[in-house]
């Protein structure tokens, strides 16, 4: 397997709280992977850590062979776009991109200058008075041209409008077809991103609570609806992962079911439903006492 | 397939150095290192000159004696205290956007100290050439002084070139090492950098003065001149230096 990144038993606090709390995984050269979660769940964290801007309590992390703390041959293949990067008070977006061309190797200025075309970007304004979402264009900007061979997006596109996130989607998966790289995309709007998608981790209160194949998961479980007597008898003795329910109409989501379950479930006069990414993770996020699926 | 093939999949072209880098992106925005400070000097040299036409034209001696007392301009000083909140906001402003371009923190401190090295540089010849022209022109035409004030000594144009530059240095060098303390420790590190600083100052001038050693200290400088004296500013710039980089080496981009 060529794993670019080997993280173990690594750990972040922050006075008494775990920020990060004891994760381990490894990333694969050439995939997209998902890192999701709730608000405050560690994902800036994790990526500050695996970007060497944070020094990790305890526990591993290499990155394309070693640690990436101070280690300049590491970090010159790396890019990390922060959701709340600070520029420079008096730097305008044009200044950005004229330091980024210093900063990194594979820097394409044609593909950043089609980029700033396309997003619409004031290249002579202010930093401080961008909106919102022209903040996030920089870095989409940024992160896309620097064509780093592992990019990390923090929560790329707080602000951006529904056409400039089709337009980062189309761009990112147009981009590296033609020029494979691993990618880390941190983001709530899961939905959207779930087809760019191909491995998802899942953090929950600074602790890895899903490292699976994007496929696989979607397959690890099933919404069964019906009347709430057949649920019931149904999920009795299952793991339950969400349970709703309307007047005498219930719905309960439960962990991956085999074919003749999903028979056995038709046949007591249930329908069934897939569980879309966002869901899965909401319920897996939103539970006091998160069930491990670990694939 | 193996970690050195993954990465040779997409190559690295050229290697920048991190160092030039972080050097360059001082200097992207030139509006703040170069064309405000010298607009607001020329602002304070307009306001000095004007000063020295009034009392010019007002002072019954047609102010005789401003050739002597305006050796003693402080405006001039203004720069150096520039240079200072430069250093200051220099880390500020930069530290956490080379952080996040992938600059180590070492290669960001060389960086920074050789961007600030060279704008001193830059200001003290600007100095030293203003210093020249005020010499030629007769105090600028009124006989007033700001740049061929009497703190740079009259040992010629190079030397006060040199020791305006070491001036430079330091006035940096305590704004790098604050600099690097407020990106440590926030406030909290710039409020306890300002204590012990005071403390080290009034300490020292207690001890002169309890042991009664002014005239010690005064017959020191004396003996050294303004070609000895200036060159001690290295010791403290050499300390606020490797402080300063003891101070940034753990520090993180956390806002």
């Amino acid at each position: 397997m060529n794993a670019i990144v080997h993280v173990s038993g690594l750990t972040k606090r922050y006075g008494s709280l775990a920020a990060v709390d004891d994760v381990g995984f490894r990333l694969e050269a050439g995939r997209v992977y998902g890192l999701l979660g709730r608000n405050g769940a560690g994902k800036t964290t994790l990526m500050s850590l695996l970007t060497g801007q944070e020094f990790p309590t305890e526990g591993r992390v290499e990155v394309f062979g070693r640690s990436p703390v101070e280690h300049a041959d590491v970090l010159d293949q790396l890019c990390f776009i922060r959701e709340s990067q600070r520029y420079p008070d008096d730097f305008e977006p044009r200044h950005v991109l004229r330091s980024a061309k210093w900063f990194f190797p594979n820097w394409d200025e044609a593909f950043a200058q089609q980029l700033v075309e396309e997003f619409r970007l004031p290249v002579k304004r202010k930093i401080k008075k961008l909106s919102r979402g022209q903040l996030s264009a920089v870095g989409v900007i940024v992160g896309l041209a620097s064509r780093a061979p592992l990019t990390f997006f923090d929560e790329p596109y707080l602000g951006l409008d529904a056409s400039a996130r089709q337009l980062f989607y189309d761009r990112l998966l147009g981009d590296i077809a033609e020029r494979p790289r691993t990618v880390v995309l941190s983001t709530h709007l899961i939905d959207e991103v779930a087809d760019l998608l191909e491995h998802v981790l899942v953090i929950d209160r600074g602790r890895l609570i899903v490292d699976a194949d994007a496929e696989e998961l979607r397959g690890t479980a099933a919404s069964v609806v019906g009347p709430r007597a057949a649920v019931d008898a149904f999920v009795a003795g299952r793991e339950v992962l969400h349970r709703d329910g309307i007047g005498g109409l219930a719905s309960a989501t439960v962990s991956r079911l085999t074919e003749a379950e999903r028979a056995e479930a038709i046949a007591a006069g249930l329908e069934l439903a897939p569980v879309s990414l966002q869901q899965l993770v909401v319920r897996l996020t939103g539970a006091t006492e998160p069930e491990v699926v670990n694939r | 397939m193996n970690a050195v093939a993954t990465v040779a999949e997409v190559p690295v072209t050229r290697r920048p150095s991190r160092i030039l880098a972080v050097f360059k992106l001082h200097f992207a925005n030139p509006m703040t290192v170069a064309w405000m400070p010298l607009g607001i000097y020329g602002f304070i040299f307009l306001m000095n000159w004007l000063i020295w036409l009034i009392v010019s034209l007002s002072a019954s001696d047609g102010g005789e004696g401003m050739n002597e007392g305006t050796t003693w301009s402080g405006a001039s000083l203004f720069i150096f205290v520039w240079m200072l909140v430069v250093a200051v906001q220099a880390m500020n402003r930069t530290f956490h956007f080379a952080l996040g371009f992938g600059a180590t923190r070492r290669d960001y401190y060389l960086g920074t100290l050789a961007a600030l090295a060279v704008s001193g540089a830059g200001w003290a010849i600007v100095f030293g050439i203003l210093a020249v022209v005020e010499e030629a022109t007769g105090g600028w035409g009124l006989g007033g002084h700001m740049f061929a004030a009497v703190y740079f000594g009259d040992d010629g144009p190079f030397a006060r070139v040199w020791y305006a530059f070491l001036l430079m240095l330091f006035f940096t060098a305590v704004g790098l090492v604050a600099g690097a303390l407020f990106v440590r420790w926030r406030t909290f590190g710039l409020i306890g950098f300002f204590a012990v600083l005071a403390l080290l100052l009034v300490g020292g001038i207690a001890w002169i003065a309890l042991t009664d050693s002014w005239a010690a200290v005064g017959s020191f400088f004396g003996t050294l001149g303004f070609a000895g004296s200036y060159p001690l500013l290295l010791i403290p710039i050499a300390i606020a230096t490797a402080l300063g980089y003891l101070a940034l080496r753990r520090a993180t981009a956390r806002s």
